[in-house]
């Protein structure tokens, strides 16, 4: 097992690298210049002040320097300054953080808890109203994008019963029951929406286990039906699951971008806008960094997790 | 000259040597016989595909054609301000007086202009690094699977935006940034059916009598990975849409004025939402129908075609 989890976590230093290096071309091929962006508001400059303020920046030195300091600085988890304020984009995303850490974290639970509990009476009560009910819904969701769903979220309320989510965001620590009202809605926009997913893949392998020999086999020697379902046949179904659960959760890290537009969350995802919009060049690296930081390392958890599931895996893959 | 026999085989071989024109009509009612709710996918994808094909003659009005004096029209509502016959405005219109039945017309021509071109565009792509990945092996497979392990690690809609941002707003930007987002999942799995079809006798005697790479690939890997390429475009489309109208609401789609159903959502018709809903339900409406079509569609012809791919 430590041998496994010592190769899964070699296997993960040069996509890292690549990662890094992806992102500092991409955003250097961005166009436009945040010099100028800067300078718009200023009465005149000349020539000389551009130079002076590139100085400053560090954007005179040659690219290949920039891509050193940048991949040094991700290994000591140091983005650079941000070009607009000078403050450190660490800083600042580790701010906003929480907010899109919370909910990313509640959208998964949300759509974990649904997607399974109902794949699972899918599955058991196939073919009855339950099932056909949890089907049109599973198919229905994949099909609505997530930012319709918030959108009719914060509008349908609005119309049916004049009721209007609050617009201003408090730290959990500050106001529990404020931060819920908020965040409740935020996260159930995505997680509703993802748990589709899970709910059908639920439904097809825990079907699939369910016509197995040892399931026949451990009710014939007379065990309940919920230690069959839940000991026997849901454990192994959950395999597969749980890789797609771990795909979901990039999805629902793209999906907060959508969000926290639409519930005004001063989160990661809109802070990444916020700065291509000004083309905050340093702050849009670092964005992009943690995200595909936190997306690897939920892949690694997967991985690790696959191993504590399935035996056969930690023996098979050492 | 011996008599024909009517063994099964001649009688196989003699049904699939029928005339295109019953063969391809007859398969068709096998189909909607077998997958009636995927026969109902097609239909919502064809209504659609037709809307996109003749856009500038079904459409009652110019999409881009301002009222002013018709602004947020109800739907089914005759507005008399504008023209004394009286404006018909089916779906009603948006803040500008903008018909939005026109507009939906027309956003499904930029819908499916974008999903289609950006399917074939990053289908092929991904199934070319995916086959060749598989044939060569080696360093150059595994220096293949790191790149599209570091593609994996950004979301589906921040890479999409990062790209469109670098690359510019353009039809075409925007298709090559969804094309390049569906590279690696495509090439993952390309590249998996590959690896399994080279383990087969024939291209081992492929090989033997002297075919080139070339040849190899394009005349006996390609063909017979090709369920599994179909099976994956056809799920991808519908999420090639969905990215596609999110760009558009985010401001970062095809720009403006170009009618597109994520743009519609967006913008200043947000103002008046609690005004006109009809703004906000209509193009959602028009998105999902689009995608559950293709999504039924795309689950007949896998469970078609290849049960295997479930859960994909």
């Amino acid at each position: 097992m430590q041998t496994y989890i010592l190769r899964r976590l070699l296997l993960m230093i040069p996509t890292f690298f690549l990662v890094a290096v992806g992102i500092f071309v991409l955003t250097h091929l961005m166009p436009g210049d945040v010099i100028l962006i800067q300078l718009e508001g200023a009465a005149s400059f000349t020539p000389a002040d551009l130079d002076r303020l590139r100085a400053e920046l560090g954007l005179d030195k040659p690219y290949y320097v920039q891509m050193f300091d940048w991949l040094w600085g991700v290994v000591r988890l140091d983005f650079g300054n941000s070009l607009w304020n000078s403050q450190p984009v660490a800083q600042e995303i580790l701010q906003r953080l929480p907010v899109t850490l919370q909910l990313a974290i509640m959208a998964f639970t949300i759509s974990s808890i649904l997607g399974i509990l109902f794949g699972v009476l899918a599955a058991i009560r196939q073919d009855t109203i339950v099932d056909h009910v949890t089907r049109i819904f599973a198919v229905g969701g994949l099909s609505m994008p997530d930012f319709w769903v918030g959108t009719l979220l914060i509008l349908l309320p609005l119309i049916w019963w004049g009721f209007a989510f609050q617009t201003t965001y408090t730290a959990p620590w500050v106001d529990f029951g404020n931060n819920m009202k908020l965040m409740l809605p935020a996260s159930a926009a995505i997680g509703v929406r993802a748990s589709a997913g899970i709910m059908r893949l639920t439904r097809t392998t825990l079907l699939e286990v369910l016509r197995q020999d040892y399931v026949r086999t451990a009710h014939a020697k007379g065990l309940r039906e919920r230690v069959v379902i839940y000991r026997h046949a849901l454990r192994n179904a959950l395999i597969p699951v749980v890789t797609v659960m771990g795909a979901q959760f990039s999805r629902l890290l793209g999906g907060t971008v959508i969000v926290e537009l639409l519930f005004t969350l001063p989160g990661v995802g809109r802070l990444f806008l916020d700065s291509i919009n000004s083309r905050d060049l340093t702050q849009v690296q670092g964005n992009i960094m943690v995200i595909a930081g936190i997306f690897l390392l939920m892949n690694l958890i997967v991985d690790v997790s696959y191993g504590f599931l399935d035996p056969r895996i930690r023996y098979a893959r050492l | 000259m011996a008599q024909e026999q009517q063994t099964p085989l001649a009688l196989l071989e003699r049904r699939a040597k029928a005339p295109a024109f019953q063969r391809i009509p007859k398969g068709l009612w096998t189909f909607t016989k077998r997958k009636p709710v995927g026969a109902f996918g097609a239909l919502l994808m064809l209504i659609m595909i037709f809307m996109a094909g003749t856009a500038q003659w079904i459409s009652p009005y110019d999409p881009l054609e301002v009222h002013p004096r018709d602004r947020l029209a109800n739907v089914w509502e005759t507005k008399y301000t504008d023209n004394p016959d009286g404006n018909l405005y089916i779906l009603g219109t948006d803040e500008i007086g903008r018909d939005l039945l026109s507009r939906t017309i027309y956003g499904a021509r930029t819908s499916v202009t974008i999903a289609f071109l950006a399917i074939i565009l990053g289908t092929t792509t991904g199934t070319v690094i995916g086959m060749a990945s598989a044939y060569f092996g080696g360093y150059f497979d595994l220096l293949i699977q790191r790149v599209i392990d570091a593609m994996f690690a950004f979301p589906l809609l921040i890479f999409a935006i990062a790209i469109v941002s670098v690359v510019g707003q353009s039809m075409f930007n925007v298709v090559a940034a969804l094309a390049i987002v569906l590279v690696p999942s495509v090439s993952r799995t390309t590249r998996g059916a590959s690896l399994s079809v080279m383990q087969m006798p024939y291209i081992e005697a492929t090989k033997t009598i002297g075919a080139t790479t070339i040849r190899t690939l394009a005349l006996h890997l390609a063909p017979n990975i090709m369920a599994v390429v179909i099976v994956l475009a056809s799920i991808q489309l519908g999420a090639a849409i969905i990215v596609e109208a999110s760009l558009s609401f985010l401001g970062l789609g095809t720009p403006p004025p170009t009618p597109s159903w994520g743009a519609m959502l967006s913008g200043s018709s947000r103002n008046f939402l609690e005004l006109a809903p009809h703004l906000a339900v209509i193009p959602g409406v028009a998105i999902s129908l689009a995608v559950l079509g293709i999504n039924l569609l795309g689950d007949a012809i896998r469970d078609v075609w290849d049960p295997r791919l479930r859960g994909t």
